[in-house]
């Protein structure tokens, strides 16, 4: 970011999210440490796994873009010297370097024990399909939050948000390349794995690129 | 004649229930000028234009002679904003406030800084959710005054305010205008707080402005006079005559362009001219407004 005003405008926001990302480093570390204690432990960890991954995204939404327009502190940053456009890129630049710190260093760290422990590893294309659809549920918080600014758009896409896992789970572990192997040994990376997370990908791109495009076009930032 | 500090001509803008018209003011550098109007005048709309935080859909707006809303970025290093709407973050104290600010704006100065907070008695390491009203107007009008700023725009800084407060903050308005080169965009619906520091008066009712000009030119045009009609008799009309109110043989009429030669005229028609009273600034801007409404042209 050339801009030094955007980027200390990052460097605030970054500070005002500092214990959602804290937070999530080690909800997951916890998550991690319970794995090996059982079939109750190893599921209890993935949940707390999805959620560190995930939930950033609606904290981050709700503290730098949601709060800030309804306190209205963003009347006082748009007083400072930045365009109404550049405070938005410089909003969504920090939600995603908050959203996807945590997010990259808790894929590394599953990858990493993974590789050192002989541990299953059946369950890791599903786990990467999953990983990459948090993704997708960021990029479309950021949507809802930065370019609809109705209360219920922003309700309705946190509602989809908790329940989307869910439907997650069950649409895709009927696939039999994906669901008949999540308990073997050694992941079987089929061509399908790689079409949905290479979809997902490509949504999120999009969803952020929708974004940015609007942003361009909108003239009343309050 | 230096170029205005900002210069707002023929600026229209359009909501569902309210509408800003033909908006066409400007302020010289080293004036205040105060904008006054109603609740829901326009004021706030017409200032957040100014500032490029929302876009007029015509007319032209030059800040500092940056085209707005494409040059905010560069105006605002040497505007300061303060609305009665505006709020800090509640997490953060007052110093980290000051070093946000100060880590973007070019002109900080952080001996005037300190100097603020003990004025305004703000103590630095308090969170902004522990201030008062007042006293988070205080810390908004130090992180807009330490800036150093060559315009302050101040939308409705005063309201809400206790009388110890408005006196502190109009007190250190006072002095940054000791400087020739600065100006201040004052707005409120308050008249007496603007009539103390202005120079220039502009009053905005129901989306245009209704009239610009300075507090001296303001005051001496308006005048009230109380005539004494013989019966039967009607006042003939005079031009800049907006009101005029009879009961019994007392008529009392008000006039937006006062001259000397009006007591004469009236006193030539057969009435007798008992008083000529200046007007205030609020009783000028009723009078205005009430005006305006009745004749929108």
């Amino acid at each position: 970011m050339s801009n030094p005003v955007m980027r200390q405008f990052i460097l605030k926001d970054l500070y005002a999210v500092r214990w959602t990302m804290i937070g999530a480093l080690l909800t997951a570390v916890i998550a991690l440490a319970i794995a090996r204690t059982g079939s109750l432990g190893a599921y209890a960890a993935m949940i707390f796994l999805i959620s560190a991954g995930a939930a950033p995204a609606v904290f981050v939404c709700m503290f730098l873009v949601i709060a800030e327009r309804k306190e209205k502190t963003n009347l006082f940053c748009l007083s400072l010297p930045i365009s109404g456009r550049q405070y938005a890129l410089a909003k969504i630049s920090a939600a995603a370097i908050a959203f996807l710190i945590p997010w990259a260093l808790i894929a590394v760290l599953i990858a990493a024990l993974i590789t050192i422990f002989p541990v299953p590893t059946g369950f890791a294309p599903f786990g990467c399909m999953l990983w990459t659809f948090a993704l997708d549920l960021f990029a479309m918080l950021v949507a809802i939050t930065m370019v609809g600014e109705s209360e219920g758009l922003t309700t309705a896409g946190i509602v989809f948000f908790n329940t989307s896992f869910g439907f997650y789970f069950f649409i895709f572990m009927r696939i039999p390349a994906i669901g008949q192997h999540s308990s073997d040994a050694h992941a079987l990376w089929s061509p399908i794995v790689f079409q949905v997370i290479g979809a997902q990908l490509l949504i999120a791109a999009a969803l952020i690129a929708f974004t940015l495009w609007r942003l361009t076009k909108r003239r009343d930032f309050i | 004649m230096s170029a205005p500090v900002f210069e707002l001509s023929g600026v229209d803008k359009s909501y569902p229930y309210f509408k800003l018209e033909g908006v066409r003011i400007q302020l010289a550098p080293g004036q205040i000028m105060g904008f006054i109007g109603a609740n829901g005048a326009g004021k706030s709309t017409t200032i957040r234009i100014l500032m490029g935080l929302i876009a007029q859909q015509c007319g032209e707006v030059r800040l500092l002679g940056h085209p707005m809303p494409e040059g905010q970025a560069l105006a605002k290093r040497d505007v300061a904003f303060v609305s009665e709407e505006m709020r800090l973050y509640s997490g953060a104290t007052v110093e980290q406030h000051m070093q946000f600010v100060a880590s973007v704006v070019p002109h900080w100065d952080a001996t005037y800084a300190q100097q603020l907070l003990r004025r305004f008695n703000l103590q630095p390491q308090q969170k902004t959710k522990g201030l008062s009203h007042g006293q988070r107007m205080k810390a908004l009008v130090l992180l807009a005054l330490a800036r150093r700023p060559r315009l302050l725009v101040l939308d409705e800084p005063m309201t809400g305010l206790d009388p110890v407060a408005r006196q502190e903050i109009l007190a250190e308005l006072m002095d940054i205008v000791t400087d020739e080169e600065r100006s201040i965009l004052f707005s409120s619906h308050n008249t007496q707080d603007v009539e103390q520091v202005s120079d220039q008066i502009t009053f905005i009712d129901r989306g245009r402005i209704i009239e610009s000009r300075d507090k001296e030119s303001f005051l001496e045009r308006w005048r009230r006079l109380q005539l004494e009609v013989p019966a039967g008799k009607p006042l003939p009309p005079f031009a800049g005559v907006i009101d005029v109110t009879s009961s019994g043989r007392t008529a009392v009429v008000t006039t937006k362009a006062f001259t000397p030669e009006l007591p004469a005229f009236y006193n030539q028609a057969g009435a007798v001219v008992r008083e000529v009273q200046h007007m205030t600034l609020e009783e000028i801007f009723v009078a205005e407004v009430m005006s305006s409404r009745e004749d929108p042209s």
